[in-house]
């Protein structure tokens, strides 16, 4: 891995695969990690980390349980901004921002199995704020299981304050 | 001239709706079925239930649909309206998407159980307040509400305009989930 600084990429030149890269980091078994923005190239390896993702890890219908669900949901989550985990070229974890038709854009995160409880999704949501910031983007939110205590932690860490609920959800919002 | 420009509005009447399946008003009571943007997904199931409530109960179907400010400032921009305009929102209605598509497929179970339907339309950024207004004037026997929304990301959620006209209305309330 390279010592080197990894700064942003170029504004206006996406010809570079490296240019994708947000940020480095090390989670807490020792794995590296790194996060890019999310180019077609990815598109295969997304697939495979949701064809294989824990079905008792879904949350609130997402990821969707069939090959022709995930292909329709992708296909409308990636034309807008995702950012991705990536272990050893495998894609580990997804955030995504999709616009709302208040200006405000809706958070999902979606974290493999095998690389959960290391601080990755934390990281990734870190990379994913400060890449959605420099393109503008402002307000986000997020709804979440009322009962889902582990991520709602997650997210009163993150500066998200809770501002509203519904039936068995809550949810957060915060300004980037 | 801005009166050449702008087409026929795109009222209840030019829904198509067949005249054998058309409300008269004030003649039938009344089942409310609002429809929305975020309906799109279920309009079969909201059109075969909404039929066969009506059937039962004896009443007819009223569509409804609420515009937000900005959807109906939108809708009426694309129509080539003068922004001064205030157009009858019905006279819009016809633009929406799922509302065509529930009037389109409400009309064989209607003609099945014997019934009809018409459509109204209100602009109001309180849209679970606008229903129950609705409801009231039309001294609503039953409301039909989507019970589940998809957010921008595609979670499943219960949607809180289902759930405050369900605390709100002033009669029964009927939930179509969809799945």
């Amino acid at each position: 891995m390279s010592s080197e600084p990894i700064h942003g990429p170029a504004r206006g030149d996406d010809s570079r695969p490296d240019d994708a890269v947000l940020d480095q980091v090390v989670d807490d078994v020792g794995r590296g990690i790194t996060f890019e923005r999310y180019r077609p190239e990815r598109y295969g390896d997304v697939l495979d980390m949701y064809a294989d993702f824990a079905p008792k890890h879904r949350a609130q219908g997402l990821p969707p349980s069939t090959d022709a669900g995930r292909t329709e949901w992708l296909s409308v989550v990636l034309d807008e901004l995702s950012v991705l985990a990536v272990h050893d070229d495998a894609v580990v974890g997804h955030a995504v921002l999709v616009s709302d038709d208040a200006g405000e854009h809706e958070l999902g995160v979606f974290v493999h199995q095998d690389h959960q409880d290391a601080g990755v999704g934390t990281a990734l949501l870190d990379a994913t704020f400060a890449h959605a910031r420099s393109l503008g983007v402002t307000d986000v939110w997020l709804t979440v299981a009322r009962s889902n205590y582990r991520a709602r932690h997650v997210y009163d860490r993150l500066g998200f304050v809770e501002d509203g609920s519904s039936g068995r959800s809550v949810r957060y919002s915060r300004r980037l | 001239m801005t009166e050449s420009k702008r087409p026929a509005a795109a009222g209840s009447d030019d829904l198509g709706v067949a005249s054998d399946v058309r409300a008269r008003r004030d003649r039938h009571e009344t089942v409310l079925l609002p429809v929305g943007y975020g309906d799109a997904e279920r309009v079969e199931t909201l059109a075969s239930t909404a039929a066969e409530v009506a059937g039962m109960m004896e009443t007819t179907v009223r569509v409804l649909h609420v515009f937000t400010e900005d959807r109906y400032a939108d809708v009426r921009d694309r129509l080539n309206y003068h922004e001064d305009e205030r157009p009858e929102p019905d006279e819009l209605v016809g633009r929406v998407a799922p509302v065509r598509d529930v009037v389109g497929r409400l009309e064989e179970p209607l003609r099945a159980w014997g019934t009809t339907m018409d459509v109204d339309a209100r602009v109001g950024d309180d849209v679970a307040g606008e229903i129950v207004a609705a409801a009231d004037a039309v001294d609503a026997k039953r409301v039909l509400v989507g019970g589940r929304r998809r957010s921008p990301t595609g979670k499943v959620v219960f949607g809180s305009t289902a759930q405050r006209v369900a605390l709100n209305a002033p009669c029964p309330v009927t939930f179509v989930r969809d799945d």
